[in-house]
């Protein structure tokens, strides 16, 4: 009788800790898939920006210094490792330099109405928020699984998401979170 | 009119143009309905005064047989049917009269606006619009549907559609049964300047009865607590439903209920956003115990209108931008 009340334990805290190792499973998968998914946006952007570039030469001949750097910046975003904190750097940089060409655009009204460049600017719009919203999915798929790795007993198999778990959040870029002077728009 | 954001028609309504407009293109309608309604009411007076000595009669003819239980029952079955007769000439009198009533002022009265029309309930194809219903996701469990007035038209550039609607379920105990409404307010569908295809759904709340998937949709985790602790929200794309519910929108939804106290659920599908506003009354009515050229009523349903209108603003559903 109490051979078959142990066996019987045994089995639900069996089930119990697969259980909480199949959750934290789920939670890394979780986090992979909205890293990808913040992939497929980027890889959206970095197909626009050389469509933007082509339309602007023509227009900002004083800006070919800055779409030089956004050239090379994307050229480096797209070789960095995905999930990366190096590749975050470069795609904060890259759109912190696309922002900055976006302001210039204001200075050639010629450009600024340019039925090509407003279409691509309202795709680069788009494409920004979708990025925007899969960094959200991101961030909160993080914090899910660092959750269940954390807290007993999903820390005895945070080993099984090591690699993923200790990922970096998404931040703003540092220049994002200056105040603005809006002295210098006027 | 067309371009005025909800606030500018409540403060214009208040002015001496729309006083004339009433004046010069829905009172000369109504004065013969307003004849229509004193005589249904001068009608269902004498009905019951005359219900009332009647049942006075009854009353004191039957008083003999109150001593025997079988009698008090007889008593009771002949009040109520006297009661009933005395008062039944007004439900289909204000069926009827409300039906023409709207026939000659609803639309002039909501082409002040703009290019909105008002479609009658009989004109909508109903068994589409349970099958939408039943596609939104959005109530777990109803078995009836009415519909009442609706409105279609432009508002400042989008597309929009409102339908007072009723949605309800009936629970058989035993023999006797309860009706529980389950949403008695409007559905305000309107075109979106963003591009989506998927299905997002933003549910009340049922904190530990709230389910993990509703149908093909996931439970989607946002980070505004505030919204969280009121709203759930499910979507078949994790990305698509953050790239809709920004972390303004959320705000701007929460700020919107709490300030109206209107109980609100908001799908994305096909490309559309539908709100759903509980606002857990009748709209667009008129009483019956006030004149039917009365200014002031007119002036309400079109205040009612803006205010409806309004969660188009609060949303700010116009703009492309996800700030």
């Amino acid at each position: 009788m109490v051979s078959w009340i142990l066996i019987g334990l045994f089995i639900v805290v069996g089930l119990w800790l697969y259980s909480i190792y199949a959750n934290v499973i789920k939670n890394a998968n979780f986090v992979n898939e909205s890293l990808s998914s913040i992939d497929v946006q980027l890889k959206k952007r970095h197909d626009l920006i050389p469509n933007i570039l082509t339309i602007a030469k023509k227009f900002m001949e004083h800006e070919k210094g800055l779409m030089e750097d956004i050239t090379k910046l994307r050229t480096q975003a797209s070789e960095a490792i995905s999930g990366s904190s190096e590749k975050f750097k470069l795609e904060s940089e890259l759109n912190s330099k696309f922002g900055q060409l976006m302001v210039q655009v204001e200075n050639y009204p010629n450009l600024k109405s340019d039925q090509t460049m407003m279409q691509s600017m309202r795709t680069y719009n788009e494409v920004e928020e979708h990025i925007s919203a899969a960094r959200r999915f991101y961030n909160s798929s993080l914090t899910q699984l660092r959750n269940s790795v954390m807290i007993f007993p999903g820390n005895l198999f945070a080993g099984f998401a090591s690699d993923t778990a200790y990922l970096d959040y998404f931040h703003t870029d540092e220049s994002s979170k200056q105040p603005v002077n809006a002295s210098e728009y006027l | 009119m067309q371009n005025l954001k909800s606030k500018d028609l409540i403060l214009a309504l208040a002015t001496d143009d729309f006083r004339q407009y009433f004046d010069e293109n829905i009172r000369p309608h109504l004065y013969e309905i307003e004849e229509i309604r004193k005589n249904r009411k001068q009608f269902n007076l004498v009905c019951a005064v005359v219900g009332i000595i009647v049942a006075i009669i009854a009353f004191v003819h039957f008083m003999p047989l109150l001593e025997d239980p079988f009698g008090r029952v007889f008593t009771v079955i002949v009040m109520v049917i006297i009661f009933s007769w005395a008062f039944r000439g007004s439900f289909p009198t204000r069926r009827d009269y409300k039906r023409k009533i709207k026939e000659k002022f609803m639309q002039s009265l909501f082409s002040y606006w703009g290019d909105f029309q008002y479609l009658y309930p009989e004109s909508i194809d109903v068994r589409a619009f349970r099958e939408f219903i039943k596609n939104l996701l959005i109530f777990e469990r109803y078995d009836d549907i009415v519909m009442d007035d609706c409105l279609r038209g432009h508002y400042n550039g989008l597309r929009i559609s409102i339908m007072e609607t009723d949605i309800s379920y009936t629970v058989q105990n035993g023999k006797s049964s309860t009706t529980h409404q389950v949403f008695d307010g409007m559905v305000i569908s309107a075109s979106m300047n963003k591009n989506f295809n998927g299905h997002t759904v933003i549910r009340n709340d049922l904190g530990f009865a709230n389910p993990k998937v509703v149908k093909h949709l996931e439970r989607i985790a946002l980070e505004d607590v505030e919204f969280e602790k009121k709203f759930e929200v499910y979507s078949n794309d994790q990305v698509e439903a953050r790239y809709l519910i920004t972390p303004s929108f959320m705000k701007r939804l929460v700020d919107w209920t709490n300030r109206n106290k209107v109980k609100t659920l908001v799908v994305f599908k096909d490309g559309e956003v539908h709100i759903l506003a509980d606002y857990r009354k009748d709209m667009f009515e008129l009483p019956l115990d006030t004149s039917a050229t009365d200014f002031k009523n007119y002036q309400r349903i079109l205040v009612e209108f803006a205010q409806m209108l309004s969660i188009v603003d609060a949303l700010k559903l116009e703009q492309d931008i996800g700030l």
